[in-house]
């Protein structure tokens, strides 16, 4: 085949992916609601987006509450705070449907938006082994932002999916070493009565890594209601 | 306000002392009859330059003249007659009875001497400006107008009175961007996750009774410490605002839960927050929700969940809330589970916001929907050149594009003086508040507001309320027939009626897409109509609905009521390219007419000219509402006989309107009182 001729078709190729891409971002943007079936956006890699982990402390709860943040509501009782280092970018908050933020098959719940900061405190609900480690192993868990939508209409479904595609993208968990530091930096277990004093914990940690929105975090910490 | 001739009006106690008001006594000795006499009859208002020269209304903004009018073709009777014309403080039923003397507070009475020539002849400025509109914390300061024919200082037969009733005569209200008198606390506290609250109330609470409260939920990316101005404002009034932490992020139901769960916990903690200054003092019969955005479907949704049994609270439930303003919201719930029903509802929306952008390519941004699915009394308050960040106070920019854009303080203006007559009306049913919707924006609106923001006014009666309507254009979809079943003719182009859905995507008209600008439809839920039409230059052209005769007699009734809108990027709204206007002709079965032109009130606006979703320039079609009092009709002896009206017809063109363009109607009615 003349080079010509492979240039041709390469550019046809390329062609072709780019209006198929287009029509499925333009068929997500027509998109509707749950529980209709949407389209799904070619992801990002983790690398580009959530491109560092900060920060990992396990936790528990003596009372859990409803994991809110996908249809099929779970629960939370135990598991991961998390400190990520993301495009800002895509953490800005809109109305409209925005990229959800996903770690293997669960919604990451953010306590804080991200922008213009681009780190998220995030928590990742995991039960607890009999020693006290999440059962999630987070250097087995790719971390990823998926298609723009809300996350409340993201059931298991929907989440099989989003990380089916993340990997053949080349999502892939954060490096051993980067978790290492992370997870030195978290240190052991730590428990809670309640989400009350998950989030005011969790608050502190956007003041910490997340300055430019302390105004979000000390609204999180207006004084207890005595 | 009813317009009607009441000849003297006799007052008896009842023995049990029950008219005690009326009587200023008890009745344990008996009956004492007291006598209130006069003719009850509309006259404040303010004279107009076209037919019919003069309209009745009920507010006046402080330091605006006010008017009185007498028509002569309707009181014959008077015609040759002199009077003192007094205007006083109003005074209730009762009042009148036992003190009918009657103290001008204008500066003395004016005489007036009935000409049979007009009514323009008989029109009177009885105050330049100068009564007070003062009413604390309360909108609005009465005063009746008395004109004394018989000159003896007092009420009595013979004399001619606006008012004598609960509602007075005339008020005259204060500006109602400007804050209240009382002062204001704000504290912020926690009750826990998504139960942060920043509150507001008036720092003489202990004194102040049962306050209603107003539930404000943010929108995503915002913080509850951001409508302080809400807060403020409404407080200065006598009212209790909590703003809460709302969990937008996840999406607008679970903002709809925090909505119910933050009202639950002030009510239920009132006894411990700021010491228990608010407690006792909740009332929890009268709640308003207010929402900004994601917050801004979610209080519809709260609403929603409370009417279908999807959250069940100790302390209140879907009767107790009886207003919801929703504030650029979101429609990313389905139809079946977000919609405000026949609660008291109010939408508020800018046509720069560049977020909840309205563009009919947006699969979650229809706004206007909300207002369609509402069938309470309800308000479109929509403003060019407001983006999505300006119904806040975060220090944030704009989050707007578009021409012509509004600053902040304008936004607040309007924000602000809408919602107060908005809560005096549904939380504590203020009478002049209802001017601010019952008439066209440029007729009345807020007084501090700026003129250059440029505002459209849609406002409909609760269903419930039993108006006849004409043509809301739901159904007998062919356009020969009205929905009431009456005929419809018309010489008009292009006539369609249909579903208000802009269908492809894109404002660029196209005659396959002949609701282009309507982003009134956002789910097979929503099934809003209305009718579309166009005309051009030269000429004058018409579109006439038939009143079934079962429906002819409008003689009892009070007003016409429609609302239109220019056809946004269509060819004829392009070339005419500015404001629009009609004129709406009765024509009874002896063929009289009696036509009244809308620019007498209003405008019908053009689209905001905000470019983007196809070629050209032009949002979304905005709905102003003209409410036409139809015994104006008759002024100055039109010989129209309101007891068998065979038609109402819309003409254009010409010196009958706007020379050309394009226009939607929709809820042709007439309106019962």
């Amino acid at each position: 085949m003349k080079n010509v001729t492979r240039i041709a078709l390469a550019l046809l190729f390329a062609a072709a992916l780019v209006a198929s891409v287009r029509a499925v971002q333009s068929a997500v943007q027509l998109g509707g609601k749950e529980p209709r079936r949407r389209a799904v956006e070619v992801t990002p890699t983790a690398r580009e987006d959530v491109s560092a982990l900060l920060y990992a402390r396990p936790f528990l709860l003596d009372r859990g509450y409803d994991h809110v943040w996908r249809r099929d509501v779970g629960w939370v009782q135990s598991g991961w705070v998390l400190v990520l280092e993301v495009d800002p970018e895509l953490a800005r908050p809109t109305q409209e449907f925005h990229p959800v933020l996903y770690a293997g098959d669960e919604v990451l719940e953010r306590i804080n938006h991200g922008f213009p900061s681009g780190r998220i405190v995030a928590v990742l609900p995991s039960a607890l082994d009999i020693d006290g480690a999440p059962t999630v192993d987070l250097a087995a868990t790719p971390i990823w932002f998926g298609t723009p939508r809300l996350p409340e209409q993201v059931d298991a479904r929907i989440v099989a999916e989003e990380l089916a595609l993340a990997r053949q993208r080349g999502a892939e968990p954060f490096p051993a070493d980067m978790i290492a530091a992370a997870a030195n930096r978290g240190g052991a277990v730590i428990a809670f009565p309640s989400r009350d004093e998950l989030h005011r914990f969790a608050a502190e940690l956007v003041l910490a890594y997340a300055p430019q929105e302390d105004e979000h975090a000390r609204n999180m910490l207006a004084p207890p209601v005595r | 306000m009813r317009s009607f001739a009441a000849i003297g009006l006799l007052l008896l106690a009842a023995e049990s002392g029950a008219q005690t008001a009326q009587t200023g006594g008890t009745s344990s000795q008996g009956v004492t009859p007291r006598v209130v006499e006069g003719t009850r009859v509309e006259l404040a208002g303010q004279s107009l330059l076209r037919y019919p020269h003069f309209q009745v209304v009920r507010a006046f903004h402080e330091g605006s003249p006010v008017e009185m009018a007498i028509d002569p073709s309707i009181h014959p009777g008077l015609v040759g007659l002199t009077g003192d014309v007094y205007v006083v403080v109003a005074r209730t039923l009762g009042e009148w009875a036992a003190n009918p003397g009657l103290i001008d507070v204008t500066g003395g009475p004016q005489t007036l001497t009935i000409s049979g020539a007009s009514i323009q002849a008989n029109t009177l400025v009885i105050d330049t400006g100068t009564l007070s509109g003062d009413a604390g914390t309360d909108l609005g300061v009465g005063y009746d107008v008395v004109v004394d024919f018989d000159l003896d200082g007092t009420l009595g037969q013979g004399d001619l009175i606006d008012g004598l009733d609960a509602e007075a005569g005339f008020y005259v209200v204060r500006d109602t961007t400007q804050m209240g008198p009382l002062a204001v606390k704000e504290i912020t506290y926690s009750g826990g996750s998504f139960l942060g609250q920043n509150t507001f109330y008036p720092t003489n609470i202990a004194s102040l009774g049962q306050l209603p409260l107003i539930v404000v939920s943010h929108g995503n990316g915002h913080q509850y410490t951001w409508y302080d101005h809400i807060g403020r404002h409404l407080a200065s009034y006598g009212y209790i605002v909590m703003s809460h932490q709302n969990n937008t992020v996840p999406g607008s139901d679970a903002a709809s839960i925090t909505t119910l769960t933050n009202t639950d916990y002030i009510l239920n903690n009132q006894g411990t927050i700021d010491g228990g200054a608010l407690a006792g003092h909740i009332d929890a019969d009268r709640i308003v929700f207010v929402g900004h955005s994601r917050g801004g479907e979610g209080v519809i949704r709260a609403y929603a969940r409370l009417l279908l049994d999807q959250y069940v609270s100790p302390n209140f439930d879907e009767d107790d809330v009886v207003f919801i303003s929703s504030m650029a919201p979101v429609t990313h719930i389905s139809s079946s589970l977000s919609f405000p029903d026949d609660v008291n509802f109010q939408l508020l929306y800018g046509a720069a916001d560049a977020d909840v952008s309205g563009s009919p390519s947006s699969g979650s941004s229809k706004p206007l929907a909300f207002y369609e699915r509402a069938f309470g009394n309800k308000h479109c308050s929509y403003a060019q050149g407001v983006g999505h960040a300006w119904w806040h106070n975060g220090a944030t920019g704009c989050t707007c594009t578009g021409p012509d854009l509004v600053a902040k303080a304008d936004a607040h203006d309007y924000e602000l003086g809408l919602l107060l007559p908005l809560v005096k009306l549904y939380v504590d049913g203020n009478v002049p508040a209802l001017d601010f919707f019952e008439r066209m924006d440029e007729d009345f609106r807020p007084l501090g507001l700026v003129g250059s923001v440029i505002t459209s006014n849609d406002y409909r009666q609760a269903e419930a309320l039993g108006s006849f309507v004409i043509d809301d254009f739901q159904t007998q979809t062919s356009t020969p027939v009205s929905s009431s079943g009456g005929a419809v003719v018309f010489d008009v182009l292009n006539v369609v009626e249909g579903l208000m859905r802009d269908q492809d995507g894109s404002f660029l008209f196209s005659a396959g897409v002949p609701m282009n600008g309507m982003t009134r439809y956002d789910d097979s839920g929503d099934s809003g109509r209305a009718v579309v039409f166009d005309w051009t230059s030269p000429g004058t052209w018409f579109y006439e609905q038939g009143i079934i005769p079962a429906e002819r007699d409008l003689s009892d009734d009070a007003f016409l009521s429609f609302r239109a809108c220019q056809g946004t990027r269509h060819p004829e709204t392009d070339a005419l390219d500015a404001p629009l206007a009609l004129t709406v002709t009765l024509r009874d079965t002896s063929g009289v007419e009696s036509s009244i032109l809308t620019a007498n009130y209003g405008a019908i606006e053009r689209p905001y000219k905000r470019a983007g979703s196809g070629a050209g320039v032009g949002w979304a079609n905005e709905f102003s509402t003209v409410r036409l009092r139809l015994t104006d009709f008759l002024t100055n002896g039109s010989g129209l006989d309101l007891s068998s009206i065979e038609a109402l017809r819309f003409e254009l063109g010409g010196t009958l309107g706007s020379a050309r363009g394009r226009l939607a109607l929709d809820d042709i009615e007439i309106i019962r009182e």
